[in-house]
């Protein structure tokens, strides 16, 4: 199965690939070029026709199905990594003991953990049914815990899959919502955010300050970040000192995607904060020395023995 | 109000807590324990968010909800060893562990995320301008032709026959849209004279207007305390009766004059301007108030011991660190949706209240401030001076009936103060736009709008807190408790009802009446 390519935010990232159990044995799955791909499955929708008539889904299938799901699903980022070294505790051995315990136990709302929503995390600006409440919510009780469970389930397959894939999917969500941001800012000839930007802010602070703690040893807590919209790639200044000192930085939503989610946010002694010229393993970036002054142009390359799952540049 | 920025903040703070996950590992180990727990600071910025209006319910869950899975995907169990945590170096290191969970990491018994019980009931209203004039106001959701009728009565029903004794404090008598009835507090003995449970025996109490017209007697709580009733008259009599005569069993019969009327106190109202913000830190602070005095604590000692201690551990000074917990995030959180201004007194205030409880580690980055206002002083004088074993207020009531200036949409009429069991009660009937009373979390309820303290003859002041609540489809049974309790001695009061836009004062004298 495919998903559609979205751009060319992916063109720094090499193809990766996992294992998942699937069935009796273990399944190649496989992301390249914006896609995920299931190798090991040629007729997807016949699989599909047989699950519905009480077949067995395959998980391979299941999490490609759930990949698609949440590809513009803001929560993937609130929950998925904030960089290399925040690591996600999650294999198919939850991913099955919650499935097997779900339906039994009740969580927030009648759903289990994390599955208070039975639906995608979009913003609140985007048309879509209300929970219902009262005596209709009470009715839809057993329909709101299936769909938090399969929401649940969706969320630590996809984090199951792994570090490549979760920054790969993060990406997907980051470059879908910039697009939105995008043509908004168009149609309105500026002004006024989407209602997606409290969760872009946040999400690109989450993993911004981290890297901004290694690039200039500013505590993450001081690391202000806004969305740049318009021309140019943003800004970067640094203010106050002591308690007071802060990095502030503004940048579209589109850097968590073509920047961040392909391991380009730090080079050596530089911000990365935009990307000229994409490709893979060598790439042109813009990058700043420091806060307030002019972005470089570097030219990057993926390190020989830089993994597929988190790629590593060099100038 | 900036309900962007609002919902940026709760954001902003769930990436901080996140950046060090093991402080969300629960220490409990029972089966059904939580394998992580909400970080304090988050659900109260959330809550206050909700609160105030800035954020709806749905997505400050869906953000609670995120942080919960984010942060117990970052902690793997550790399957043999109970609690042992990766120590030093980045929090984000591979591999924490953390205790072993209750049955399962992903699907618990127990949920942290249910903002919908934390939540007061509707959204928060906005300011309305005092109404002095009593006549004509609007009744939202009650009959616009309602008698309105309020009588204070103070007299008592003695009742016995072979199986039951006992009695009926008549504290007022009201006639509205709903219907009329008494609010009265009562009590119940068996033949050997030891206090009673059974219910006072209405059906064999007879009731006889001016006119020669018999009613029944419709016993009903409606929320309140165990002591107090209403007796609702069944048919509805006519709004003019000149009175009413009841007999109940064994005894002669009483009469009671309609004719008295309600007290209409000359009410002052005072124009002010308080935020929805400082509205909430404001209720945070009465109910900190009230807390200490209700469970008879002596805070200095209990919190001495433990000035950070997590808001899990029982007990009432479990329910004050609870309360203070978070409050600078709560703060923050107020200043961040622009419903809080960075220049007002009340967070100082707050500050400055914690320090004379001797609490600790409540987060407020403002200076204490270096005067508090008076009912907060004049209960801070009260707690630091009481003796622990004084001994409590007697049983008894008082006839009260009267009518306030609506506030906020809401006109509250006062129908009878009681002792009961050491505490001090207020009967009072709301009309308007009624909230639908819900209680918040730690006992702060912003679907209330308004705040109310009650100044005894001495000076002192009491805060009177909503405590029950029963909505009857336009109007409003409503119970508060007074803290500290109110003496018998006390011949008249001060009552001081504070809205967002005004605040109203209203003298009342009390006539006590008790049992023998």
């Amino acid at each position: 199965m495919n998903t559609p390519a979205n751009g060319a935010w992916f063109d720094c990232l090499p193809s990766c690939q996992t294992q998942v159990p699937c069935g009796t044995g273990r399944h190649a799955v496989r992301w390249e070029a914006g896609s995920l791909l299931l190798p090991s499955h040629a007729d997807v929708e016949a699989e599909l026709v047989l699950a519905a008539l009480g077949g067995e889904k395959a998980r391979c299938v299941e999490a490609a199905q759930a990949w698609e799901r949440h590809a513009d699903d803001l929560s993937v980022l609130a929950i998925g990594p904030r960089g290399p070294a925040d690591q996600i505790a999650v294999d198919w051995d939850d991913v099955l003991a919650a499935k097997q315990t779900g339906s039994t136990v009740a969580g927030p709302l009648g759903g289990p953990v994390g599955g208070a929503r039975t639906k995608p995390m979009r913003p609140a600006s985007q048309p879509g049914p209300s929970l219902p409440r009262g005596g209709t919510r009470q009715r839809k009780v057993p329909e709101e815990r299936i769909a938090a469970q399969r929401r649940r389930d969706d969320l630590l397959s996809l984090l199951a899959l792994g570090y490549g894939f979760q920054v790969r999917l993060m990406g997907q969500v980051a470059a879908t919502h910039a697009a939105r941001l995008a043509a908004a800012h168009t149609a309105r000839g500026g002004g006024e955010q989407a209602g997606s930007g409290p969760a872009l802010v946040a999400a690109i602070t989450g993993r911004l300050a981290p890297v901004a703690e290694e690039w200039l040893g500013i505590d993450p807590d001081q690391v202000v970040v806004s969305l740049h919209s318009g021309p140019g790639w943003g800004s970067a200044e640094l203010t106050g000192r002591g308690a007071d000192r802060r990095l502030r930085v503004s940048l579209p939503a589109g850097w968590l995607a073509s920047v961040w989610a392909c391991g380009l946010a730090r080079i050596g002694r530089h911000l990365i904060v935009a990307v000229q010229e994409p490709g893979w393993p060598a790439a042109r970036v813009l990058g700043l020395r420091a806060p307030g002054a002019e972005p470089e142009q570097l030219d990057a390359h993926a390190s020989e023995d830089s993994p597929a799952d988190a790629p590593h540049w060099e100038i | 109000m900036n309900r962007e920025r609002a919902e940026t903040y709760l954001r902003l703070l769930a990436e901080a807590e996140l950046r060090d996950p093991t402080r969300s590992l629960a220490g409990a180990q029972s089966s059904d324990a939580p394998f992580v727990v909400m970080p304090v600071a988050l659900a109260r910025a959330a809550w206050a968010l909700t609160a105030v209006g800035a954020l709806d319910l749905e997505t400050a869950e869906d953000i609670l909800a995120d942080v919960e899975l984010a942060l117990a995907a970052r902690i793997r169990p550790e399957p043999r060893e109970g609690v042992r945590l990766s120590s030093g170096g980045p929090t984000w290191a591979a591999g924490l562990t953390g205790p072993r969970p209750g049955p399962q990491r992903f699907a618990r018994a127990r949920s942290l995320v249910l903002m919908n019980k934390l939540m007061p009931g509707g959204p928060a209203p906005g300011p309305a301008t005092a109404d002095t004039s009593l006549a004509g106001t609007s009744r939202t959701g009650a009959s616009p032709n309602g008698p309105d009728r309020y009588v204070p009565v103070g007299l008592m029903i003695l009742f016995h026959d072979e199986l039951i004794s006992g009695e009926l404090d008549l504290m007022s008598y009201a006639h509205t849209a709903a219907g009329a009835r008494f609010t009265a507090t009562w009590r119940t003995r068996d033949p050997l004279g030891s206090r009673h449970h059974g219910l006072p025996p209405v059906e064999a109490i007879s009731v006889t207007d001016d006119r020669g017209q018999r009613y029944d007697l419709l016993f009903a709580t409606k929320g309140r305390p165990e002591s107090t009733c209403d007796l609702t008259l069944r048919p509805d009599p006519p709004p003019d009766i000149g009175w009413l005569e009841i007999t109940a069993p064994g005894e002669q019969a009483v009469r009671v004059d309609l004719g008295r009327r309600a007290e209409r106190p000359e009410p002052q109202v005072d124009q002010i301007s308080l935020s929805i913000g400082e509205h909430l830190l404001n209720r945070i602070a009465e109910r900190l108030l009230s807390l200490a005095p209700e469970h008879r604590l002596d805070l200095r000692q209990q919190l001495a011991g433990f000035p950070s201690a997590p808001a899990h551990r029982a007990g009432p000074a479990g329910l004050v660190i609870n309360l203070t917990a978070g409050l600078g995030a709560t703060v923050a959180a107020l200043e961040a949706a622009e419903v809080l201004s960075p220049h007002s007194p009340v967070p100082a205030r707050l500050a400055a209240l914690c320090a004379s409880l001797r609490i600790g580690g409540h987060g407020i980055a403002a200076t204490p401030a270096p005067d508090l206002p008076e009912p907060w002083l004049s209960m801070l004088t009260h707690y630091h001076r009481r003796k622990p074993d004084a001994a409590p207020a007697g049983d008894g009531f008082a006839a009260v009936a009267a009518a306030l200036p609506e506030l906020e949409g809401i006109r509250l009429v006062l129908l009878g103060l009681h002792n009961f069991d050491g505490g001090t009660w207020m009967d009072a009937l709301a009309l308007g736009r009624l909230p639908g009373l819900r209680q918040g979390p730690l006992g702060v309820d912003m679907a209330f709008p308004l705040s109310m303290w009650v100044r005894d003859g001495a000076g002192r002041w009491h805060a009177a807190r909503p405590a029950g609540w029963y909505d009857e489809g336009g109007e409003a049974a409503l119970t508060m408790r007074l803290t500290p309790p109110l003496s018998r001695s006390c011949a008249r009061i001060e009552v001081l009802v504070t809205g967002r836009s005004a605040e109203v004062r209203a003298t009342l004298p009390l006539c006590w009446g008790y049992s023998p």
